[in-house]
């Protein structure tokens, strides 16, 4: 019997130790990769573009795995709700594997759409792999600014309607004199 | 002794549709019909046309998506407005009981029918000189008031003329005004909407062909490719072969249908 036990053991150790190995060679990303966000500080006007570069190190011995970069745009106050999607229309880039020592920049333009403070941050990942690297925060301030009569719309926006209107209302007026006339005994 | 009934003269006759012209010309402007339509296009497409150049104003929406976007809501509306007013002219008659006195004087039913015909299209010319203000004043900053002008002319006055004459000739089969204008919107989004579906838009053969084979959807797309992905005219023949053989057929059959007016009741 403890022959079997030992048996038992030695084959649950056969099996399971492809796992161990599997686990302890998967590096986590964080340890071999540093990943930041270039300009530290943005202060743009609604509507206004401006350019970040992500510049991802491979400070390791070793080639990473096939790497994407992702892009995220948070409200951290959360007074605003953010869909990423519309400030760029491509959130995620892919780069390769990036050998020791090397690094590797890309690069995005965005166009904030609503006013606020937005925290910005990259993070690297693989397929397949459990874990990620991120990067700093890029804070960026959007202000709002907005005219009242843009491209001289306002004039023509309010004086059209408004010509109609009154129209329309002399024309309601003119009919009920008409009525009331005809109503009139005096004819 | 008999008196012979001798049969009208040629410049009568040939007066009779200006008669039913200038009547209903009458109507629809001198009464709050034509106006009210006109005022409810007017502050939709002022609230529409603020709201685009605001957005172009921060560089929300580029400045040639905003005059394409105003363009095409111009279309839209004014189009729809002139078929509502079309859609109510022979039933709208029957419903309050008038009908049965047009039919019964010499005037000819084509020519009640041509009458009305142009009577409601100048819904579209008022709701196109509304547009035009709000056209230049955008296109003006991004250079293409001349081709957005031309598309509102071009595009718009073809398409209307197709509309007007498709509610016309549902309005003369249609026994109440009720029945006339919901079908005439019913037909309307049919046309309108499925240029409109993603999976229509995405189909790499087939949707341009449906685009272009729609009156409607083939206007509005003519105005995206002339003012937004700024396309040559000449570029533009296969978008205004349905719009002119639209406007040509209804219009046929509008009139054709004219034969078809008796005197009968709503129901």
């Amino acid at each position: 019997m403890i022959r079997h036990l030992f048996f038992a053991l030695g084959l649950g150790c056969a099996l399971l130790a492809p796992l161990g190995q599997g686990a302890a060679a998967a590096t986590p990303l964080a340890e071999t990769i540093s990943i930041s966000v270039d300009p530290a500080n943005v202060d743009v006007v609604l509507g206004e573009n401006f350019d970040l570069t992500v510049t991802v190190s491979n400070d390791g011995t070793e080639p990473t795995p096939a790497l994407v970069v992702h892009l995220d745009i948070t409200d951290p106050e959360q007074t605003t709700s953010v869909d990423p999607e519309d400030w760029t229309p491509t959130l995620s880039q892919t780069i390769g594997p990036v050998g020791a020592g090397e690094s590797i920049t890309v690069s995005w333009n965005l166009q904030p759409i609503s006013p606020g403070s937005f925290a910005t941050y990259a993070v690297a990942l693989s397929p397949g792999v459990d874990t990620i690297a991120a990067s700093n925060v890029l804070q960026v301030n959007v202000s709002d600014q907005r005219t009242l009569n843009p491209g001289g719309i306002l004039p023509v926006s309010l004086a059209a309607p408004s010509i109609v209107g009154v129209l329309l209302l002399m024309q309601m007026r003119f009919a009920r004199k008409i009525r009331k006339s005809e109503a009139s005994p005096l004819g | 002794m008999t008196t012979a009934i001798r049969p009208l003269p040629r410049s009568a006759r040939r007066s009779n549709w200006m008669v039913i012209t200038k009547q209903e010309l009458v109507d629809l402007w001198l009464s709050s019909k034509g106006l009210s339509v006109l005022f409810g296009f007017t502050s939709l497409l002022a609230i529409l046309a603020y709201l685009a150049s605001a957005d172009a104003g921060i560089n929300l929406l580029d400045a040639r998506e905003s005059v394409g976007v105003v363009v095409q809501t111009a279309i839209g509306l004014g189009t729809l407005s002139a078929l509502v007013v079309s859609a109510d002219a022979i039933s709208g008659e029957r419903e309050r009981g008038t009908l049965e006195a047009l039919l019964v004087t010499p005037v000819a039913r084509l020519d009640i029918v041509a009458g009305k015909l142009l009577a409601a299209t100048t819904m579209w010319l008022a709701a196109l000189l509304v547009a035009l203000p709000f056209v230049a004043v955008m296109a003006d900053g991004p250079g293409v008031a001349f081709d957005a002008v031309a598309v509102l002319v071009v595009a718009g006055t073809l398409v209307a003329a197709a509309l007007t004459a498709l509610g016309l000739a549902v309005s003369s089969l249609a026994m109440s005004n009720r029945v006339s204008l919901a079908a005439s919107i019913a037909l309307l989004l049919l046309l309108a909407t499925p240029s409109q579906l993603p999976a229509v838009k995405a189909n790499g053969a087939l949707g341009p062909l449906l685009i272009q084979a729609n009156p409607v959807s083939a206007g509005l797309q003519l105005a995206t490719n002339v003012l937004v992905k700024q396309e040559a005219w000449a570029d533009q023949w296969a978008y205004l072969i349905s719009p002119i053989v639209a406007a040509v057929g209804l219009t046929a059959i509008a009139i054709a249908l004219s034969s078809r007016l008796e005197l009968g009741g709503s129901r």
